[in-house]
């Protein structure tokens, strides 16, 4: 893990979650990484500060108060950045119309939150930075 | 007499006797009505007393017999007209019975003609509808369902099948009401009295199960906002920890570190009873989705057998595994995880210390069969027919393990029902227990059932959108 560190520093995170108590603890483990961390406890904050500091990648609740991660995923897309960055979405709802909804999006990756250790997250956000783009690319 | 006899009886009796007596009369006065041939064959009148007294015998005899056939057929008739009073009666007090009982009945009850118009609603289908019996008549029991949640063709497959008389048992659908609220009901419809030549009626029945269904909304509701809610503070103490033991720059002594994989371990467990109650809501609302894709049993198997590895090495129990072969199939990974995991899970819990579990795997074109063997505990014979009941746990298996939910073996099944596979399993006392799944590849499942609903196969490309349910 410590030789890829160096990947991941000074990348940036947008981490977009109403909870507090979460938004901390990934917030703690993307600095210890090297990351630059920004937070938003909604999507209208989130989007804000997205379109203002473009990120390399966005760890996404859908749950929150003020607008949703679903039309947050609207709005960003109608940006060209926005069509272009990474999302990961990481929520704790299951339940189906979340879940087909999200896939329906096309471009994310759905994590159930309680189903995922703190270190897969670092693991994902590695490779979608390395390999998401080229991914994309090909695309 | 008078009581067997009526008056015409009498009346004619009476009239062949005063015709046989003036016959008698006639004959012995005056010898004018019969005759005999003497020697010389002349014609004389009958005179003898002999011949007097046989034509009386005959004539009494006649009267006699007149008489019995006279009484039996007024026996029989008096019988008959009795009899037919009786039934009629007995028809009248059936049929207003019947009438009370349709009448009053709680249940809703309609009868309607073959193309479904409404006949003769009873009061609680009035109460139902919240209508008039006119008003209802105008209407066509099969306009009024509300067919949205169902497949297109569901409306008229119904209406065929009544029109040929053939019986609906209990089908849930959602009704329209003239001036309520649509309701769920379970619908049936019985051909009324096969033998009856008049117009075909059948019998509708409605029982509003909308109450139920509301409830049964609310508890997955209430499970799915609990679980949600549950969920956050679990992932939380989760993540703490993650961060603790992986954290280079805090220094965590080794007695916090054990301590923290223990409250790792309580979470975890709390995380798994979440996501098992959330499923099984899920299954009994009938809001579990199947959602397949390409499978492969081989790395799915190896995955479950990493994540359980810490409780193997905690047991001392040695895993032999043949599940190199296995196949990529099409089915849900999400549910055949959980059924295997479930499986691999007891067979751990109930093999003591140093035990060895067993797990074969083998695929044919149509499916993949998983056996999981151990030599644990064993399911006591008499107990063998209730393990895959809800919340049961046979008695052995509560005093190896205190804990667990009785819910494992009973989901495992109607998962892998649902996925249209199947569990079988042999188990003695004492020996171990040997359970099988099948389950078959939806792949070749949907090409003869093209028209299941809940098959939708989602090609290999889809599949980086990993969906972790």
């Amino acid at each position: 893990m410590t030789q890829n560190t160096g990947l991941l520093l000074n990348k940036t995170v947008l981490i977009v979650d109403d909870e507090e108590t979460l938004v901390e603890v990934m917030r703690e483990k993307m600095l210890e990484e090297g990351m630059r961390v920004l937070t938003a406890h909604n999507g209208v904050e989130g989007l804000e500060i997205a379109m203002r500091e473009h990120p390399d990648i966005i760890l996404l609740d859908i749950l929150m108060p003020e607008m949703d991660g679903f039309d947050f995923l609207k709005h960003l897309h109608e940006d060209e950045w926005g069509q272009k960055v990474q999302v990961i979405i990481l929520t704790n709802s299951t339940s189906f119309q979340t879940i087909s909804k999200a896939v329906a999006t096309g471009m994310s990756e759905f994590i159930v939150k309680t189903e995922i250790q703190l270190d897969d997250i670092v693991e994902k956000v590695k490779a979608r930075l390395t390999n998401g783009t080229q991914i994309r690319e090909e695309e | 007499m008078r009581f067997f006899f009526g008056e015409r009886e009498v009346a004619s009796l009476s009239a062949f006797a005063v015709f046989f007596a003036i016959i008698m009369i006639v004959q012995i006065k005056f010898g004018t009505l019969f005759y005999e041939r003497d020697v010389y064959g002349e014609a004389k009148p009958v005179t003898s007393v002999l011949y007097t007294t046989l034509f009386l015998a005959a004539g009494t005899s006649v009267s006699v017999l007149m008489a019995i056939i006279v009484y039996v057929t007024k026996t029989v008739r008096v019988r008959a007209e009795e009899l037919a009073i009786r039934m009629t009666e007995d028809l009248s007090a059936s049929r207003d019975q019947f009438k009370t009982l349709y009448e009053n009945a709680p249940v809703p009850y309609l009868l309607i003609d073959e193309v479904g118009c409404i006949e003769s609603p009873n009061k609680a289908a009035l109460r139902f509808f919240g209508t008039t019996a006119e008003e209802c008549a105008k209407y066509n029991l099969f306009e009024l369902l509300n067919d949205e949640h169902k497949s297109s063709g569901f409306r008229s497959i119904l209406i065929s099948k009544v029109a040929h008389n053939v019986p609906i048992n209990k089908l849930e659908v959602l009704v329209q009401t003239m001036r309520r609220s649509e309701r769920w009901v379970l619908l049936s419809i019985f051909p009324l009295a096969a033998t009856y030549k008049g117009p075909k009626q059948r019998l509708a029945t409605l029982v509003d199960i909308t109450e139920k269904k509301e409830l049964e909304q609310a508890k997955a509701e209430f499970l799915s906002l609990a679980s949600h809610q549950l969920r956050t503070p679990l992932t939380a103490v989760k993540w703490y920890i993650d961060l603790l033991r992986s954290s280079k720059s805090i220094n965590v002594p080794d007695t916090v570190r054990t301590y923290l994989e223990k409250i790792y371990v309580g979470n975890q467990r709390m995380i798994d009873i979440v996501a098992t109650l959330l499923n099984l809501s899920r299954l009994e609302t009938g809001t579990l989705q199947i959602e397949t894709r390409d499978t492969d049993m081989t790395l799915l198997v190896r995955d479950i057998l990493d994540e359980i590895e810490p409780q193997r090495v905690a047991k001392q129990l040695t895993i032999t595994s043949e599940i190199d072969t296995l196949h990529v199939i099409g089915s849900d990974p999400s549910l055949v995880r959980i059924c295997i995991q479930n499986l691999l899970t007891n067979a751990l819990r109930y093999t003591p210390q140093g035990g060895e579990v067993r797990m074969i795997g083998r695929c044919d074109e149509k499916s993949c069969m998983v056996q999981v063997a151990d030599t644990g505990v064993g399911i006591p014979a008499q107990e063998q027919h209730n393990i895959f009941s809800k919340m049961y746990r046979a008695a052995n298996a509560r005093k190896v393990e205190a804990k667990g939910t009785g819910l494992g073996l009973y989901m495992t099944k109607a998962f892998v029902e649902k996925l249209g596979g199947s569990i079988e399993f042999a188990s003695i006392e004492g020996k171990g227990s040997t359970f099988t799944l099948t389950i078959p590849d939806r792949k070749q499942l949907s090409k003869t059932l093209a028209n299941e609903d809940a098959v939708y196969y989602h090609s290999e490309h889809d599949t980086k959108h990993r969906v972790t349910a």
